[in-house]
This record gives C-alpha cells, structure tokens and sequence, in this order.
C-alpha cells in the first residue's frame, strides 16, 4: 500500500448474516500531509457501533465498541 | 420503580462498506467546532448514590452507604403518601423514616419528588396553577422537616423523557416545568435560601432541550442542572458537559451541574469499577461537583448497576467507590492534565495521586518525597507498576511526576471524538461534504449539521442511510508506516438518542 493508493474493505453487518463485529486493519505508507479517511456507507437506515484508530502498529488496532447499555432506571 | 427502555432505532443498513484510503492532497478544514469554554461554579464534591428506601428497600442498607463514603444520598418521600387530604401532611414511619435515618446517620438527603398527586390535577404531573402551587406547598413541608439534612430537591424526574411528564404538562413541558419551578422558588427559598432547587431533571444530558428551558427563564429559579447521563462508555461526556455549560453561559447564568444519576448496565460486575472511576475523573474534571451513583443496590429491574447486590455484599463497583472516597475525593477534585493528545487522559487530585488511562505508551512514575509510588486497579487492588498506559484505568499515589512515551495511536475515533486530530463530515449521494459539528439535541449532543440532517455521530455510533456517507479523517503529520483499523458492530445505540430525529 502506498501512499497513492486505497483499499477497500467491505463489512457485511446484516443482522441476519452476521452477530460478530466487523475488523479490518490495513497498513498504509504515508507522506507528511497525507489523509486517510474512513468512509461508511449504508444500505438501510440505521446505525451502527464503530471505532476507528491510526497507530504506529498493529499492535494497537481499534477496539471493538462497548455493548450497547439496555437501558436507563426510573426513579 | 417502572422498568424503561429507550425505543429502538432500526438496526443498520444491510451492508455497510468501510473504505480506507491514503492520499496526498489539501488537508480538510472540516475539522468539528470547538465548545465554547464556560466555567462551572467550584466547591467541595459531593458524593452520593440513589437509594430506593421510599419504594420499599430494606433499613440494612443504608449503613452501607455510609460505608461506603457516600455523604449524600438520592431518595424520595411520595407526595401522594404524605398529603392524602388537602393542606395535610402526614410524615409517618412507613413514608419517611428512611430520611430520619438518613439524617442520623449524618447522610445529606437529596429528595427528588414526582410532582403528581391524585388529589390534584387527576394525578398528572401537575399543571394548573392550584396544582403547582400545592406542590410548592408540599416540597416547603419537606424543607421545613429536615432543615440541614435534606440539602437539596430535584423537582420532577427526566422531563426529557416520554413518562418524566404525563397529562397537559407534558404537551408543554418547557412552560409547565418552568412555572412549577416558579412556585416552589416562592414557596421554599425565603425559608430555606440554601437549600438547592434542582430543575431540568433530564435523561441524558439534552442540551438542545435545556436550552429552551433556560431561554424560558429556568436558571433564575434553580440551584442547579440536574442531568443523568447513562451512556455506554464514559469518555465523551466531559464534551457534552462542556456543551451544557456553554449553553448556560450563553443564557447568562452558568448554574452548577448535579449528576444525580450515572451508570449503564454492566455484562459483568467487575467492568463498572473502571466505569465508575472514569466518570468520575472526566465529570470532575469538567467542573461537575456534585454526582450520585445509580444505585446503591442491585434490583430486580436493574441487576447490574449496584454497588451493592441486593443482600449487602459489596461489588466491584462498591469497592471502587469506597476506593475513590477513601483515596481520591480527600485530595480534592480532579483536574485533567493536558499532553496534547485526547487518547491520553491524566487525572490528578491534589499534588501526588493520579488517574491515567487511554491508548497506549510507556509510562514512567517518578517517586514522590512520602516514598515509593503505589499503583492500583479501579477496585482499589495493589498492582505493579504496569509500566505501560492501557484501557484500564490506573490510580498512582505517592508521585511527584509521570512522564509518558511516545503514543502507539496517533488517532482514535472515540478517545480523539470531537479533538481535532481527526475531522468529521458526511455527503448525500455524490454531493459535497458537509463539515459535521456539534448539534444540541433534546436527547445529547452529536457531530452532525443541520445541511444533512441525517447525519449523526457520537463517540461509538453512527448514522447510516441509504445514500449517505459519513467520512472520518486523519491528516499525516510525518512520513511513515501506519496502521489503519476499524471495528464495526451491527448493534448499536447512539448515546441517549431514544427516537429518530
């Protein structure tokens, strides 16, 4: 991967196919100035949990995000 | 207690495609808007923990909020079990005890009180002017009866919210809010000028929806902001906090924010110790100083939230909260120690205790004059020095400095939301991306923009719609190797949001 190129990486996160997140990790070379987006696109309305990081190795990828909390009490 | 779910959004879209790309061209300037600074009132903090004694809990129990280094609890006395014939009030053992012993246990007491009452206003929240003026009548009662103990009352519960509100009030909630606040302002100040009124009792932290109250005029009758922010990761709330003091300060009066409920469902107990510290670090550290954990105990309806379970025995997070009262809340308040980086997040209270968590580094402690430093876990468990930052929180006493390596994650979508390390912004379709900042909402307070109304970010979650396209953006600041990853999951909540916009 260089700094010129791109990678994509499709998550296929329907429910009905899939229950476990989604990972990926790619390395990239970079020049000083240089940008790396993440892009996310649905097909459907909804949301999704996401955590995206830039490390210096892949020892330190993204954490999966938190399990979504049920709910909040009443008094 | 009722139990309450937020209803749910539609799950996301059937495919959601992740594109990581890497090219040179001018950096974006859609970075997110920075909040506006305001400055919270200081003081002592106070800390406390919602108990339920008024809806049947067991007398054991509150010894063990004491125990626990709680100096103030959240309960209530029913005002339907107190004033069952208009104009009297009858305070009995079985409606109010728990206050009595609450206050002779040297507790503080933080009532908060549901404004409804079948003698007045068919039982809806009440909303006429008879209604609300009983009601101020009432909350005098209980300020005349434990005068010094019960130090605070929280008028209405999470107004916000589909049932903090029923009747005709409900219809309106800023104006029907905003007079009830009148009257008991009335009726309770003259006698008790340092008794704190709370209003805005909300669910999350809606600034959006506070707004409106205090362009309504609510800061002039209150002591306080009353907020429970339930999220499901504490980083983050420090910039809604941020955004609700800005939003005070833009109305003229920046009242003290209490956090008189916080916490989330845990899969397992031991993940709420970290939880509770972290919240406390970054809610001090925002100039919060009063906050109550919710709850003392486990219920039936909430298994997972208590410190306590239900038969006394203490839970990880009973042992990181006796932990931070005994070691943390003597050194005074925390303050966040900036290091440039938003992944890294450094805590101290007073001169030699510190709360360090966040991506990793290496982490060097240099020994205070009183001896060697101490390194524990959220729970108050002795450690070694790890020697390392990670996602865990680690308290160090006995430090005269920390020194930090270089960080291993130049950017990070959740520890780095809303910093300008990174830059959010959305397009609809093959349209112009729209730089993404903060919206105010009647639910919390999101990177979105009012050009692409769909568009919603929080610290862990996203929108997705069909033809839109969120895009999240890091700029290189050297040459180099990195590495770019992404976690998605199909679930999610965005924070508070509990209806589609």
């Amino acid at each position: 991967m260089t700094s010129a190129g791109q990678t994509r990486w499709s998550a296929d996160l329907a429910p009905a196919r899939t229950t476990a997140p989604a990972i990926a990790q790619v390395a990239l070379a970079v020049k000083a100035g240089a940008t790396v987006d993440l892009t996310v696109a649905g097909s459907a309305a909804g949301r999704i949990a996401y955590r995206w990081r830039i490390a210096v190795s892949p020892d330190a990828p993204a954490p999966c995000p938190a399990t979504p909390s049920q709910g909040n009490p009443a008094p | 207690m009722t139990r309450r779910r937020r209803p749910a959004l539609p799950l996301a879209g059937a495919v959601t495609a992740l594109v990581l790309s890497a090219a040179c061209h001018p950096q974006a300037s859609n970075r997110a808007q920075a909040e506006t600074a305001a400055t919270l009132p200081d003081g002592p903090v106070v800390t406390g923990v919602t108990t339920h004694f008024a809806q049947g809990w067991p007398p054991r129990l509150l010894p063990r909020a004491k125990a626990l280094g709680a100096g103030m609890i959240r309960d209530s006395v029913h005002w339907p079990t107190v004033e069952r014939t208009p104009g009297t009030y009858a305070f009995t053992p079985a409606n109010s005890a728990h206050v009595d012993r609450a206050c002779a246990a040297g507790l503080k007491v933080l009532l908060g009180l549901e404004p409804r009452n079948p003698l007045y206003d068919g039982g809806q929240t009440v909303w006429t002017p008879a209604g609300q003026a009983a009601f101020a009548r009432y909350a005098r009662a209980l300020a005349d009866r434990w005068p010094g103990c019960v130090t605070a009352l929280e008028m209405d519960n999470e107004i916000n919210g589909k049932g903090g509100m029923i009747g005709p009030a409900a219809q309106n909630r800023i104006e029907a809010h905003v007079t009830l606040l009148r009257a008991v302002n009335a009726a309770v100040k003259p006698a008790h000028p340092g008794l704190a009124l709370l209003g805005g009792s909300s669910n999350a932290i809606p600034t959006g929806f506070l707004t409106r109250l205090f362009r309504a005029g609510a800061l002039d009758l209150v002591d306080g902001i009353a907020v429970h922010p339930y999220r499901d990761q504490p980083e983050g709330v420090e910039h809604e906090l941020a955004r609700l003091a800005a939003a005070m300060a833009a109305a003229g009066q920046v009242r003290p924010i209490w956090v008189t409920e916080f916490s989330r469902d845990f899969a397992r107990p031991q993940d709420a110790a970290p939880y509770y510290l972290k919240s406390r670090a970054l809610m001090e550290g925002a100039g919060v100083r009063y906050h109550l954990w919710y709850a003392l105990a486990d219920q039936p309806g909430f298994p997972t939230m208590g410190l306590l379970r239900f038969d006394g025995t203490e839970k990880p997070a009973g042992a990181a909260f006796r932990f931070a009262a005994q070691t943390l809340a003597p050194r005074g308040p925390a303050r966040r120690i900036a290091h440039g980086d938003p992944a890294l997040y450094h805590y101290a209270f007073g001169p030699d205790a510190h709360v360090v968590w966040g991506a990793p580094r290496t982490l060097l402690v240099r020994p205070g004059p009183s001896g060697p430093p101490r390194f524990f876990r959220a729970d108050g468990t002795q450690v070694a020095d790890p020697g390392t930052v990670s996602d865990d929180p680690l308290v160090i006493t006995g430090a005269q400095a920390l020194a930090f390596g270089p960080p291993q994650v130049l950017a990070d979508s959740t520890y780095g939301f809303a910093e300008p390390s990174l830059a959010w912004s959305a397009r609809s379709g093959a349209s112009a991306p729209v730089p993404l900042g903060w919206v105010d909402w009647q639910w919390n307070s999101y990177l979105g923009s009012p050009r692409l109304p769909q568009a919603a970010v929080t610290p862990l979650a996203m929108a997705v719609a069909p033809g839109l396209v969120t895009l999240v953006r890091w700029t290189a600041k050297a040459p180099g190797t990195v590495y770019a990853s992404a976690c998605f999951a199909p679930r999610a909540r965005l924070a508070g949001r509990s209806t589609s916009r």
